[in-house]
């Protein structure tokens, strides 16, 4: 089954690279379910109306959403191999900021919540380029913990 | 402090003619003029006015094709900055104060899946954000807090 996105925004991301495991939802986003979250959306807004770490800055760089992983525990780590009871989280970047994360389940393949649409597995990170403006650029950063039991349901 | 908002009720539209054109014909008797005028008035201008109604009307099919075009603008992106800073969002929020009804009428339909309309809100209620901290990024407890707040002021 296809996503709901457009998939002229992610040309590389064919349906034999992924596959859908939600619903469609807007109530959470990317960053949440990378998080573990999926009771509110967050985003480093400059109104303040979603939910952000107040430890981290409300600021859309790098190093602000990896302060707000950094809240629930997550440290700065080389790559995204995959590391026996380690969970690992991957930001991802374009040409304006960051964009988007996915989060790596046991087995190595990661799950990425595609914006207001489903979530989602696939085995590459390198799947989530595209138009600019319209893709998600480059995973730029990675960070890990030790891997914890999931409380977010797949909705 | 929140602003002073108008208070807008929807109306019934209004169809009035235009002023008819009779045929005259001085020999016909009275009755046989009126007779004939019922044939013959033409009413082929019946004119649209103006009014709060039809504006209103207007108003939600521009909203709802602003939607539209908003939702193909902002793709796949998690970010409120470039999901508020489309065009199409924009020019929603540009509608002013007209906006409230239909945003609030849209908010309500969408049940528990409430779409990004907080930013644009809070641009229309002048920085004023009736959601407590508590619950900032729930969109369905964001919805309910603004549904309450927008039907004290609106109906839609």
């Amino acid at each position: 089954m296809p996503g709901s996105w457009d998939p002229r925004d992610f040309p590389d991301l064919k349906e034999s690279e992924y596959s859908v495991k939600s619903r469609r939802t807007g109530r959470y986003n990317c960053i949440a379910w990378a998080a573990d979250d999926v009771s509110r959306y967050w985003w480093p807004d400059l109104q303040h109306q979603v939910f952000w770490p107040s430890s981290a800055p409300r600021e859309e760089t790098l190093i602000a959403f990896q302060l707000a992983y950094g809240s629930i525990g997550y440290r700065p780590c080389n790559d995204g191999t995959l590391e026996d009871g380690i969970e690992k989280v991957a930001i991802f970047v374009d040409e304006d900021g960051p964009t988007h994360a996915a989060w790596q389940k046991p087995e190595g393949t990661w799950s990425s919540k595609m914006g207001p649409f489903e979530d989602i597995d696939h085995q590459r990170l390198d799947l989530m380029t595209g138009p600019p403006g319209r893709a998600y650029g480059k995973p730029r950063a990675y960070m890990s913990r030790p891997r914890q039991p999931r409380r977010s349901p797949e909705l | 402090m929140e602003p002073i908002l108008e208070y807008q009720t929807p109306q019934a539209c209004v169809f009035v003619p235009s002023p008819p054109s009779m045929r005259s014909d001085e020999v016909l008797k009275t009755q046989d003029k009126l007779n004939i005028t019922a044939c013959f008035f033409t009413v082929c201008h019946v004119a649209r006015v103006e009014h709060p109604a039809t504006k209103l009307m207007d108003d939600w099919w521009y909203f709802q094709r602003l939607k539209k075009i908003w939702h193909e603008e902002r793709g796949a992106t998690s970010s409120i900055s470039r999901i508020a800073t489309c065009p199409a969002y924009q020019s929603i929020i540009a509608m002013g104060p007209a906006a409230f009804p239909h945003i609030f009428r849209q908010l309500e339909s969408e049940g528990d899946e409430p779409d990004m309309w907080f930013w644009a809100l809070k641009a229309l209620a002048q920085g004023y954000d009736p959601v407590p901290e508590s619950d900032r990024g729930d969109f369905r407890a964001m919805a309910q807090a603004w549904l309450k707040w927008g039907r004290k002021r609106y109906a839609w």
